[in-house]
């Protein structure tokens, strides 16, 4: 049921809900807007009952066929023979009783509709407390009479005109109508009125559209018969008028731009009322018409140039578009614009052609696809549908799995909802194009929709990996790819001028490239484990939650030494002195660390340094190339699971927490090289109960309500992005925030790799008896901050030196991003690290805080120019391979030191193991052969099942601050 | 039955009562369907039950499933604008006590409601589902009035598991001014008399095709025409002066604005009495055209203004019909045995058949033997054409169908015969061969 709901109603309800949007930010009145809304569903349900009426009438005219024929049946002959011979007359009219449904299937159709309607209405929480004319709050009941509610009344008056307005009702539908009318007044008596006022408006508009029709004047027919017979009769235009009337676009564009520019209208108008872009759209409208009668006063026709009028205005793509129309809805009405020009050239250049008309153009395009138009269009927004709604989405699912909260099994429904909106989209505009347009939407639909196959599936740039919600590749979204958006649309006309002679293939290649795709996502769906993807480490961390007192499940023994490693995801070493300046608390917070600035990550991502952090120099990614008898994963969790494994040999529990290896699904590998399973814990997942008692704390409870929708909406996002031209992409990306509900779903991702950090105090506890190794791995370092900073961390000196709002706003947006990450990070460590002074574990504890990488301009890809100029080349500019690394021996003392040590992050292994031979507490004697080198690769690559593919190796002689003892390895990956 | 919406209505809002929260809601309008759509529902149920009840009673006995008898031969028709070229085929055939199938793509097609056994007629849908079932039928003669089928860009590709497809011509003429292609794909083509064969040879000569059966068997829809057209003759009022119907037909081809503007007023001018007939189709596709010369002539006292559906009652009122490309020329000239003046408007020749041919078309030919022709830019001349095309006698006019047709009022069964025979003679083909093979 809840399927069928998010496939039928879901879809319809998120249309009525962007259509209520749209019509609030016009009005700026609940009120007017619920009125707004109710005219434009009428509108669009014109179309609709037109198609119904059509039905009703077969139907009608059949019976009227049939009926002299039953009747002479019945009066000839009477039981078996009489029921024989009717169902042999059914036979002969392919007609079964049933089909009697089929007139009403136009009206069947808008029960979802209805139940859309009230879906969205009841659960649009921002109209509370909104009055509007007498009522005083549309979400409640009007109480108008003294108590009583009026609104139900004259809803039902209403009700009651319109049945005795319609024409085509007999006596009986009159009774039956009565008797719902008064079932809704009971049902709907306390209802808000905001649904009332909706409801009743629709009567009203019915009750109008009754009334012109019985006065044969029924103003959706009429005005679609007076185009269509205007658009038939237009005579032959030259070539010169079409591109006289092309030439007054720039015309209209500038005048727009000049009436929407600041200061040219008054400030109350434009100030007060954003949609004050409307009536410089009128006056723009006016002109535009005006100077093209004055132009070609000659006898031209004005209907000539409505599309190219309609298509020039949303060309005005000014900030006041941007906030009334969805980007898309602007971009679908733009290309309508370079679709008749096209054509317009396509029959200059044809011999003998000189003159043109809309009847020639219209057939230009019918001949495209031939009679097929209709299939064309259906395949086409089929393809179009499961390429952006299916495919691409499960895609870009499947290359990370871990990264979302849900399963797609949990996401697939959703998913599905937005295909079934899309089709029904491409059905309505079908339904209400006027005939004259619509022998375009074949041609139109099979553009855009190789167009968006290109851009899917064959044109693509790298934009590195789409990480957090930033792509890696920022820089290549800014860029203008122009000749590659000219390519492909030359490519999609050519393509679609020459299927023109091939009439067998056309519908073919459409075909199974949809069914290739609708394939591929299906097999995807069926073959993929949801358990094993989100499900099963964080229900283990649920139940190890249960099973503590209080939750207390990280537990820190006061007897024996606890091992103790927090890698900080991303956690960029070049910043942490200024961390220090900032916050000089933090270096007697942090005593007994010891700081090692010379120490280079095994990886540039995660994925090649993890293991060898957890495992030691032996799982570099080299070694693991060079032991060709095991699968990547098999030697990848043996590193893993080596560290746990010695810990729990000598008597410890592990826990072993956060993602470790995203990308997939390391954890259940790990399990099946555990030797005592039974004393460690892995948990991948932080429990949606904790992220939102972290986000109470810090005072953005909102912020924790993800649900399904979020990463349905991040997926479609990024799928949108993918199949879009060039010219769209930055507007689709806007700056890393994608859409407020992606930011929405970032933000849940930031909450909960925070609350891994922030929680620590409240998660741990202090017990006696076996002692302890805790992984956290937590990617708080790696999220880009979007959330307020004062709730974050208290000022200390608001707007002084030290305040971080201003030292940040010093650097770039992304920078600045990452250092207020950083310094959170810091921050809550400090405060765990005084929960377990105080508790009396901090000296018994060895502790190791590192990063597995540093914050480079991750391409993934190799190494482009850094976003800012302030990183420099080399060491702190796009190649950096150095990364955080601190340790903390047990009973050690004193504000934290700096050692110029040169140390890797692959020694973390090692100096946990110092906890397991116990004092004195030195250093371990690092092996030999240990070399400090940096693999640099993009996740991608790293995460084939086999080997490692990385981009190169850096072996690092000397000091990491020398450039010049750097060295190239490029032969790593034999 | 009747009661069943009412009773909807109760339980409706008994639930009102009984639920506090509604999950949508319906205007009353809405609501009546809802309880429409229950009522039909509850009807449907009911014979499915009856339909059950008699199955187990009667058995097979009352099948009214297609047999293979049926699928012997198969008529198939676009639409009951076909109905009079079909009706004397079925006749024969029921005669001749011949199982046959009947398909229609028209719902409104007078053959459905014909009722015998030996007869298999059906509704197949109109439009691409019509077109699909007409392609799956297993028959060894489909008679089709239908052209082009097989043709690319034709809708309907040649039925796979049809042995023979033939064509019944559905007017007197020959392939010339069909559209290129139109009959490449049909294993015989019926003619109307043998004088066409020679130009269909030449074009399967020409493009490499194997050679059709062109039997020469008339046109079948003269049967159903010709007693009504007696009829018509014998009631028709005897009149003073000279009555002229003007028909022209609609579309490229046709003549509706010209005949307006000039013929009629001409004609008028002329003294004579005018009977105007435009083409059914020209009140849907050239309405602005039409309410233009209603304005004129609807209540003009010299115009007789017919929207009748039958036509015959005007020609037999009339003495000569002006018309263009429309074939109620032939149906004029041989009926009711009157001359025919013909607008001669230049038509591109690209699209038809005779611009492979290379020769001059039948219809202009025929034109001057049914009375005179009439170039458009002399259309101010019409009164002297009339006079010229009189000069036709209607001996003249019977001498001339003579060589145009065969069969003359007995086409219908003429076509019934040959197709009986073609399946016999395909049945003791196929028999021959199991025997040769065995």
């Amino acid at each position: 049921m809840n399927t069928l709901y998010l496939l039928i109603i879901a879809p319809l309800a998120q249309l009525y809900g962007i259509a209520y949007e749209i019509c609030l930010s016009l009005t700026h009145n609940y009120g007017l807007a619920l009125l707004c809304l109710s005219v434009l569903v009428t509108l669009i349900f014109i179309p609709l009952k037109r198609i119904t009426m059509g039905m009703q009438n077969r139907e009608k005219r059949l019976q009227e066929i049939m009926r002299p024929q039953i009747d002479k049946i019945k009066a000839e002959s009477t039981g078996a023979e009489r029921h024989h011979r009717i169902t042999g007359l059914y036979r002969r009219y392919a007609y079964n009783p049933l089909y009697a449904l089929r007139s009403s299937v136009g009206l069947m159709l808008q029960i979802p509709f209805l139940i859309g309607a009230y879906v969205m209405l009841s659960h649009y929480d921002p109209i509370q407390g909104h009055p509007f004319f007498l009522i005083r709050d549309l979400g409640r009941p009007d109480a108008l009479l003294g108590g009583l509610n009026l609104l139900p009344f004259v809803m039902t008056g209403v009700n009651l005109v319109a049945l005795y307005t319609t024409p085509s009702f007999t006596r009986r539908e009159r009774i039956q109508g009565l008797a719902i009318a008064a079932l809704f007044l009971v049902l709907l008596y306390s209802s808000p009125s905001a649904l009332l006022v909706y409801w009743t408006a629709n009567n009203v508009f019915m009750v109008l559209q009754n009334l012109l029709e019985r006065s044969r004047r029924f103003a959706g027919i009429k005005c679609g018969e007076f185009l269509s017979a205007r658009f038939r009769e237009l005579p032959r235009q030259s070539v010169r008028a079409v591109l006289i009337t092309i030439a007054l676009i720039p015309i209209a564009i500038a005048l727009g731009a000049l009436l929407l520019k600041e200061g040219t209208l008054p400030e109350s108008i434009s100030h007060e009322n954003p949609a004050y872009i409307f009536p410089a759209v009128i006056v723009t409208i006016v002109v535009f018409f005006a100077a093209t009668f004055f132009i070609t006063m000659n006898g031209y026709q004005l209907w000539f140039f409505i599309p190219w009028g309609i298509s020039a205005l949303f060309y005005l793509r000014s900030e006041g578009f941007v906030t009334i129309m969805p980007w898309d809805l602007q971009a679908f009405l733009c290309t309508l614009l370079v679709i008749p020009a096209l054509l317009v050239l396509w029959h200059r250049f044809r011999p003998n052609r000189a003159e043109i008309s809309f009847s020639e153009l219209r057939r230009a395009a019918e001949a495209v696809f031939g009679d097929r138009g209709k299939t064309v269009y259906v395949v086409c927004v089929v393809t179009v549908g499961i390429l952006w709604f299916l495919f691409c989405p499960t895609a870009l699912y499947s290359s990370a799995p871990k990264s979302f909260e849900f399963p797609l099994d949990a996401l697939f429904p959703y998913l599905g909802s937005w295909f079934v909106c899309w089709c029904l989209l491409a059905y309505l505009l079908w339904a209400v194009c006027p005939a004259f347009l619509r022998a375009f939407l074949p041609f139109l639909t099979a553009l855009v929709s190789v167009i968006l196959l290109a851009n899917a599936l064959v044109v693509l740039v790298n934009f590195g990996i789409i990480d957090g919600n930033q792509l890696g590749r920022r820089t290549a979204v800014s860029g203008w790819h122009f000749e590659l958006d000219l390519l492909t649309f030359v490519a999609a006309v050519a393509l679609l001028v020459v299927q023109q002679r091939f009439n067998a293939t056309r519908l073919f290649i459409f075909g199974m490239v949809s069914l290739a795709m609708g394939l591929a996502a299906s097999a995807f769906l069926m073959t993929y484990d949801p358990v094993n993807a989100a499900g099963r480490s964080q229900g283990e961390l649920e139940a190890l939650i249960q099973a503590n007192p209080e939750g207390r499940f990280i537990a820190f023994s006061d007897e024996g030494t606890n091992s103790l490693l927090i890698v900080l995801d991303q956690f960029d070493s070049i910043g942490f002195e200024e961390h220090l300046e900032r916050d000089p608390d933090l270096l007697e917070r942090f005593a007994g660390f010891i700081w090692y600035p010379d120490t280079v990550a095994a990886g540039n991502c995660t994925l090649l340094s993890i293991p060898a952090m957890l495992g030691g120099y032996e799982y570099i990614p080299s070694a693991i190339n060079r032991d060709r008898s095991r699968t990547r994963y098999d030697k990848v969790s043996e590193g893993i699971a080596s560290l746990p494994n010695d810990f729990t040999r000598a008597g410890y529990d592990a826990v072993l927490m956060g993602g470790l290896v995203s990308g997939a699904d390391i954890f259940s590998w790990v399990r099946r090289k555990l030797t005592h399973p039974e004393s460690v814990h892995l948990a991948r997942k932080f429990p949606p109960s904790l992220v939102a008692e972290w986000a109470d704390r810090i005072g953005c409870p909102e912020l924790a309500a993800t649900d399904e929708n979020d990463e349905v909406n991040l997926l479609l996002t990024i799928a949108t992005f993918r199949v879009s031209p060039y010219w769209l992409k930055p507007r689709i990306y806007s700056d890393g925030k994608w859409m407020p509900d992606v930011q929405k779903w970032g933000m849940y991702k930031t909450l909960r790799e925070s609350a891994m950090i922030g929680l620590l105090p409240d998660l741990s506890r202090v017990r006696s008896g076996r002692p302890t190794l805790t992984v956290l791995h937590s990617e708080v370092s790696h999220q880009e901050w979007y959330l307020p900073k004062e709730s974050i961390v208290p000022v200390p000196n608001p707007g002084g030196e030290n305040d971080p709002a201003i030292f940040l706003n010093q650097l770039s947006i992304r920078r600045r991003k990452q250092m207020y990450s950083e310094f959170h990070a810091l921050t809550w460590l400090a405060d765990f690290f005084d929960w377990m002074r105080e508790n009396g574990v901090y000296d018994n504890t060895l502790i190791v805080v590192a990063s597995d990488h540093n914050a480079f301009n991750f391409s993934g890809m190799g190494f482009f120019p850094p976003d800012d100029d302030r990183i420099r080349p080399g060491l702190a500019g796009s190649l950096r391979p150095s990364c955080l690394f601190m340790v903390k021996y047990p009973e050690q003392r004193g504000a934290l030191a700096t050692s110029l040590e040169p140390m890797t992050n692959t020694d973390t292994a090692a100096i946990l193991r110092v906890a397991l031979d116990g004092p004195p507490w030195t250093p371990p004697a690092m092996d030999q052969k240990r070399v400090r080198s940096h693999f640099m690769g993009h996740w991608g690559w790293a995460s084939h099942p086999d080997n490692y593919y990385t981009g190169g190796e850096m072996l690092i002689h000397g000091n990491i601050l020398d450039e010049t003892g750097y060295e190239w390895n490029t032969n790593q990956n034999q | 039955m009747k009661y069943c919406g009412l009773f909807t209505c109760l339980v409706a809002t008994f639930m009102a009562f009984t639920h506090e929260n509604a999950f949508a809601y319906m205007d009353p309008g809405t609501g009546s369907v809802f309880v429409y759509i229950l009522t039909s529902v509850c009807a449907a149920l009911l014979f499915l039950g009856k339909s059950l009840f008699y199955r187990v009673g009667a058995g097979k006995r009352l099948s009214t499933r297609t047999t293979d008898s049926h699928q012997q031969i198969t008529l198939f028709s676009e639409g009951k604008t076909y109905w009079f070229t079909f009706k004397p085929i079925i006749e024969a055939l029921l005669e001749r006590g011949q199982a046959f199938t009947y398909l229609t793509m028209d719902v409104e097609d007078p053959a459905l409601a014909i009722e015998h056994p030996l007869m298999d007629n059906r509704y197949i849908w109109s439009g691409s589902a019509g077109f699909a079932r007409a392609c799956a039928v297993r028959t060894k003669v489909m008679l089709s009035t239908t052209p082009n089928i097989g043709t690319p860009g034709y809708p309907m590709p040649r039925p796979r598991h049809v042995e023979t497809l033939a064509h019944v011509m559905h007017s007197v003429s020959g392939i010339d001014l069909y559209q290129r292609h139109a009959w490449d794909c049909y294993d015989a083509v019926l003619l109307a008399n043998d004088t066409f064969r020679d130009t269909v040879r030449r074009l399967e000569k020409l493009r490499g095709l194997p050679e059709k059966e062109l039997p020469a068997l008339g046109v079948p829809y003269l049967d159903v025409l010709l007693p009504l057209a007696e009829k018509a003759r014998r009631d028709a009022v005897p009149h003073q002066g000279t009555t002229v119907l003007v028909a022209p037909t609609w579309g490229e081809l046709g003549t509706l604005g010209p005949c307006g503007d000039v013929v009629v007023p001409r004609l008028l001018e002329a003294g004579f009495t005018v009977i105007f007939r435009p083409h059914p189709q020209s009140y849907t596709s050239e309405s602005e055209v039409i309410q233009n010369l209603e304005s004129r002539f609807l209540h003009h006292h010299g115009v007789i203004w017919d929207r009748e559906v039958d036509s015959t009652a005007s020609m037999a009122a009339a003495d000569v019909l002006v018309s263009d490309q429309s074939s109620v020329r032939q149906v004029f000239a041989f009926l009711f045995e009157k001359p025919v003046v013909t607008i001669q408007k230049p038509i591109p020749l690209d699209a038809f058949e005779i611009s492979d041919l290379g020769e001059e078309p039948w219809h202009t030919a025929a034109a001057h033997r049914m009375g005179s022709v009439v170039p458009m830019d002399q259309l101010d001349d019409i009164v002297a054409h009339i006079s010229q095309a009189r000069e036709k006698s209607a001996a003249d006019l019977a001498a001339f169908r003579e060589t145009c047709l065969v069969n003359f009022g007995r086409a219908g069964s003429a076509v019934a015969d040959w197709a009986i025979a073609r399946c016999a003679n395909e049945t003791v083909l196929a028999g021959t061969a199991q025997k040769a093979s065995a």
